[in-house]
This record gives C-alpha cells, structure tokens and sequence, in this order.
C-alpha cells in the first residue's frame, strides 16, 4: 500500500528539500541546489497522488470499521479520535500527528514530510501565501518585540527557547461579498456670533441618512480551532498580491495544518466585520457635513459572495512562565509581530515610586530655587 | 405817529429785557449762626429732626475739635454752575460743597477743620467733603468710601433724619480712631521694603518639604500612573479586529442616497462679563487722602 506522506527529496543528493521564502524555491541544504516549485510539483505529481488516494483509503476503511485504522499499540482513549499515525518514508519512523496537521518533520532523520491527501480533492486550498521571512528574520524579531519593555521580567526572554519558534501555515477563509447599508444619524451644524452684550451660540439640526453598497474581498477568518483568533487578526494584513494557486511544494519545511472550522462557523466574524465596516463608511460621508454626526438608527443587509481556502505563513511561538502560556505569531511575509508580553508588578511599583519620588524632588528643588 | 409808537414800544422791550436779565442771579446760602451744623435749604427735616441732629453734631464737633455740618438743597444748579470749573479743579456736587463751606463760613470754626455732608434733592446727587489737616487726615479716600455704607441705605429709604443721625456717629467714629493715631484707611501700598528676617536654610528646606508634598506628591502620583499605564501599554500588542475597512473593494463603495433634513436650531445666549457687572469689584485705594489745591478732599455719588 502507498504512503500517505510524501517528502521532496533533491533530485542531486537525495537530502531533504524546504522551501527558501527569500528566494521562492525549494532549497537543498546539503548539496545547496534550488529547484523552482513547479519543477518539483511535476516530479512529485504522481507520487503525491498515490499519498493521497492511499489516504482516502485508510479514511475510508477507518469509517467502514468504526474504528482508526492508523492507531496501533495502546488504548488512547478519546484522544484517540483526534490522531493519525504515519510512517516515515525517510527512516520509517512512526509519525503520530493531529488530525488536521497537513505538513511536519520526522522528529528522528528531520525530513520534511507532507501529508498530500490532507489538501486533496475537497480539501484542496485555492491559494497559498509563501513565507518571505526566514527564521532567523523570527528569531530577531522576537528579541526586537521584548526589546525596551520596561516592566517585563528580565528571566522571560532568558527562560524563553526563542529558537523553538516554527513556521506554520494556518488555513484561512477568505470571504467575498457585499454589504447594503442603510444609516440615520442626527446632525448638527454649529455657528456664533457676539453682540456687544452676549455670545450666541446657533445650533442647526438635521436628520441625516445615508445608504449605499460596500463591497468586500477576501475578509480574512482564521480556520483553525488551534490559532486564536485575536493574535491572527492583529497580525494582518497579508498582500494578497504574492498570493499563489495552491501547491505542496511551497510547504516543506514548515508545519501545516487544514482547517477544522467550517465556511459557516467562521462567516460571523467576516459579517461582523463587514457591516462594521459599512456603517462606518457611511457614517464618514455623513460627518463631512457637520459638526457633530451621530448613528440613531442602521440597518444593513450582508450578500455573502464567493469563500477562498487559503493557506497563510505565520510565525509561531508557544512559551510558559509562572504557570501562564504566551503565544507570539509573526506574519511570515510582513514581519509584523504580536504577543502580549507578562507583567512584573515588582519593577511597576519601583517604577511608581521612583517616577513619584522625582516629581517630588523636582517640585521641592523648584521651591528652593524660586525661595518661595 | 406811528414810528414814534413802534420805537417806543421797541425801547420799553429792550428795557425790560435787559432789568430780568439782571434779575437771573444764584441763589446764595446764608451763613449759619454759630452753634449751628445744619443748613436744611431742602425741607425734608422736621424742626425737630434739625435740634437733634445739630445736638449730636454739635457734641461731636466739640469732642474732635472739627465741625461735622449737614447741608441739603432742592438743587445745587440753584445756586452754582454746575459745568463751571472752580479754580480748585472742580464740578459739579464737589464744586457746590466748596461754595457751601464758603458761603456758610465754616472755615472760621475749628481752624478751618470740618466734613459737610451736602445733598441735592433735584438728581440725588450726595457729596461727603473735608477741610483741613485733622479732618482730611481722619476722613481718608478710603474711609469716606466706606461711610457712605452708613447713610446711603437711609436715604435711598427717604429716611433722611435717620441717614445724617448715622453719618454724624461715623464721623464722631473716624475722629476717635483718628485721635488714636489709627485713621480708617487700606493698608498703603507703598515702594518700600520691608525689613524682615532672612530665612535659615533649615527652614527653606522645611519649606520646600512641605511644598513637596503638598504639591509635589500628587502631581507625582498623576505623572507615575500616566507613565506606568503607557508601559504597561507596551506589553499589550494583540487586539481583535472589529473591521474590515482594509478589505473594501477599490471603487466598490456606492452612495445611493443622501438625505438631509433640517429640522430646527437651538440658540445659547452667554452674556459678556463687563467690569461694571462685578459689583465686588468697586475703586481701588493705595492709601491716604487725596487733597485739591484748595485743602479740600472728596468723595460722592448718588442716592
């Protein structure tokens, strides 16, 4: 039987292939020779879709039997559901991942290995955002981001394995669509003058409405129930100009994972957002004209349009300190980093009571120097 | 004939005229009697009213050593141009209170020492006038001011009798705190230093303690709560997007209707603070009493 996994080795030297987001091909490490993605794409097309249709087979058979065909040994539990088993095509190391990891490396040789049939048929993302920034580039970010805190603990970035960051691709919807919105405010316009005993102020009063159509593409909703939602969307915005068709090719080396939230869980963060946006839009055209512009009354309409899958890179690392976890994510094509950072109350006091003590001191100097 | 009739009639005319001309004089104030204070022209005190009050001014006059008079006339423009400038600089109320002290012989008594308080019934018109070293010390700018809080009430009631019984025990009140060596008057404003002690440093620095914590200490705490709330600010880099403005389609945003409707305005009238609406704010005094060329000090208004 064919293996679910494949992994891209170098057509020279057999070594493992990762794609270089800095050159936007795939790279030997040993051999240092670099393949365009659609080389490699070719040579592994059929193998890629003899992985796959063995997938669909283990998948079938699994739901034909009522139980995981790719768990062995030990009674997992519930657990068990949420797990796959793949052999190494490398070593043949067992590979015990989760349900929706797509992409990963062998923990015992370090071969980058793909599960094609994770992104097969159905299940095919439409796009993919390539990774543009290396570790490295990750690395020095996370030291810039702890970087002239004042109040952060000084062991955190020492207790903080910054070289345990990985690169993943998270699955995203990308929804199309449109928004009809409708908006009544109460505008004033305000004007003055002065007689020689009083100042007048004249107040002008109008209902206002206004209603348009407002469209939208490709809203972003993170579709992976492991990503939090907050720290995907304070590290927008992605260029959906460097957006590629879908391809394997672009994930050795990274983790990957398919979505396990569905086009119709994730459609209420994207109409949020959206009739947010909406109203605003219109609410800014009414504002022009006054004053003062506020909404009494809206009423907005969503016409949902076309949804994209697409993959989009991101730099993650996961560290505990006292007992509380810290998740940092970079955009692996902008740089932009996010993660909220721990709280020394120690050095906020010190702070408190040294910024106090200053001010104290500056007043009593003045006092001297003035003699008041 | 008939010439003769007109230029005769012309002549009688022109006689006439000029006799009522010379007939259009001032009225004149006659000198009061000696033990006499007050010179009531007006008709508005009782006989009764003018024995008491020339009583009381008498007793404080003799105390004091400066007469305290009381003069009221229907109208002061009876008896003075009120336009015309005195040699003294003068008009108006201040220039016909002059003219009284003269025309009633008031500087013959106490060395030429007095305060006359005169009214003019026609505008309301009061004026409070001094002469004389003892009386220009003891009724100062300040204090002629401030008496007028003792009478005015009185009168604006046409309680005459009851104003001028008060004028006369402020004026007995002045002449008192006068002989004591402490006329009523603001503290003087003046250029000179004042001789005080130097502070220690010990006590600059007590000083300037206590200012520190008076001053310092809660201006610090704003100032530390201010900067330690935009450090902790720092630590905080993950927000949830709530909009989609980024997302909008280029030229995919339609207005399909605009509508404005007035409805009404509203109007806020804020007067303007003049000076003359404070009421607390009144004249400002440096101290001490402002004399004419003539040796008369002044104060009036109306009532």
């Amino acid at each position: 039987m064919a293996n679910q996994v494949t992994n891209y080795k170098c057509p020279a030297c057999t070594g493992p292939l990762r794609f270089d987001g800095a050159t936007g091909k795939l790279q030997c490490d040993f051999c240092g020779s670099s393949y365009e993605v659609a080389e490699i794409e070719k040579l592994y097309a059929e193998k890629d879709a003899q992985a796959a249709g063995a997938f669909r087979q283990a998948e079938e058979r699994a739901a034909a039997d009522g139980e995981w065909a790719s768990v062995s040994g030990s009674d997992w539990g519930a657990d068990a559901e949420k797990l796959r088993v793949y052999s190494c095509p490398s070593c043949g190391a067992e590979l015990i991942c989760d349900e929706t990891t797509s992409a990963t490396s062998c923990p015992y040789c370090g071969n980058n290995t793909i599960v094609p049939g994770q992104f097969s048929g159905a299940l095919k993302p439409d796009y993919v955002l390539p990774f543009k920034l290396d570790k490295a580039a990750a690395i020095a970010a996370l030291k810039k981001h702890y970087g002239g805190k004042k109040l952060l603990p000084k062991a955190f970035s020492n207790e903080n394995h910054i070289e345990e960051v990985k690169g993943v691709y998270v699955p995203f919807w990308l929804y199309d669509g449109s928004a009809e919105v409708d908006v009544r405010c109460h505008g004033t316009k305000v004007s003055g003058y002065s007689t020689a005993r009083e100042n007048v102020t004249v107040t002008n009063h109008y209902d206002v409405r206004r209603a348009g159509r407002v469209q939208f593409e490709r809203v972003p909703v993170d579709a992976s129930s492991k990503m939090p939602d907050d720290h995907m969307d304070a590290i927008e915005p992605f260029d959906y100009k460097e957006l590629k068709p879908f391809s394997t090719a672009y994930l050795p080396g990274f983790l990957a994972d398919k979505y396990d939230v569905s086009v119709q869980d994730c459609a209420q963060r994207a109409d949020s957002r959206c009739e947010t946006s909406a109203v605003e839009l219109m609410e800014q055209d009414a504002r022009g004209d006054y004053t003062s512009c506020t909404v009494e009354s809206r009423n907005v309409t969503l016409h949902r349009g076309k949804v994209h899958y697409a993959l989009m890179p991101v730099w993650l690392l996961s560290t505990k300190w006292n007992g509380k976890s810290f998740l940092f994510a970079m955009n692996g094509q902008t740089g932009k980093l996010v993660g909220d950072l721990p709280l020394d109350k120690g050095l906020y006091w010190k702070h408190f009571a040294a910024i106090t003590g200053l001010c104290m001191l500056g007043v009593m100097a003045a006092g001297l120097l003035l003699n008041l | 004939m008939k010439k003769y009739a007109s230029l005769l009639s012309a002549f009688v005319l022109a006689l006439s005229l000029s006799v009522s001309a010379a007939a259009w004089t001032y009225a004149e104030l006659a000198p009061v009697g000696e033990g006499s204070y007050v010179a009531e022209e007006a008709g508005i005190l009782s006989a009764d009213d003018c024995a008491a009050l020339n009583e009381a001014a008498a007793a404080v006059s003799e105390q004091y050593g400066c007469g305290v008079y009381v003069v009221t006339v229907d109208d002061m423009a009876d008896y003075i141009d009120p336009d015309a400038v005195t040699e003294t600089g003068e008009t108006g109320m201040a220039a016909f209170t002059e003219y009284a002290w003269d025309a009633l012989g008031l500087a013959d008594s106490y060395d030429g020492n007095g305060i006359i308080l005169a009214l003019s019934m026609a505008e309301r018109d009061f004026e409070l006038m001094a002469h004389g070293d003892t009386a220009n010390a003891a009724f100062t700018d300040y204090g002629k001011y401030i008496m007028q809080d003792e009478f005015l009430d009185n009168f604006r009631e046409d309680d005459w009798s009851g104003g001028f019984a008060d004028y006369i025990a402020a004026c007995g009140c002045y002449l008192e705190a006068n002989a004591n060596g402490t006329p009523i008057d603001v503290e003087p404003s003046d250029d000179t230093e004042e001789e005080y002690e130097p502070l220690s440093f010990g006590d600059k620095l007590f000083f300037a303690a206590l200012m520190a914590f008076r001053f310092g200490l809660p201006l610090g705490l704003i100032v530390a709560f201010i900067v330690c709330a935009i450090y902790k600010r720092q630590l905080k880099s993950v927000r949830r997007a709530t909009e989609a403005a980024r997302y909008t389609v280029s030229g995919g945003t339609e207005i399909t209707a605009r509508e404005d409707r007035f409805t009404h305005t509203t109007e806020v009238r804020t007067p303007i603070k003049t000076e003359s609406d404070d009421h607390d704010s009144g004249p400002s005094f440096s101290g001490g009493t402002t004399v004419n060329s003539g040796g008369f000090s002044h104060s009036g208004g109306k009532f």
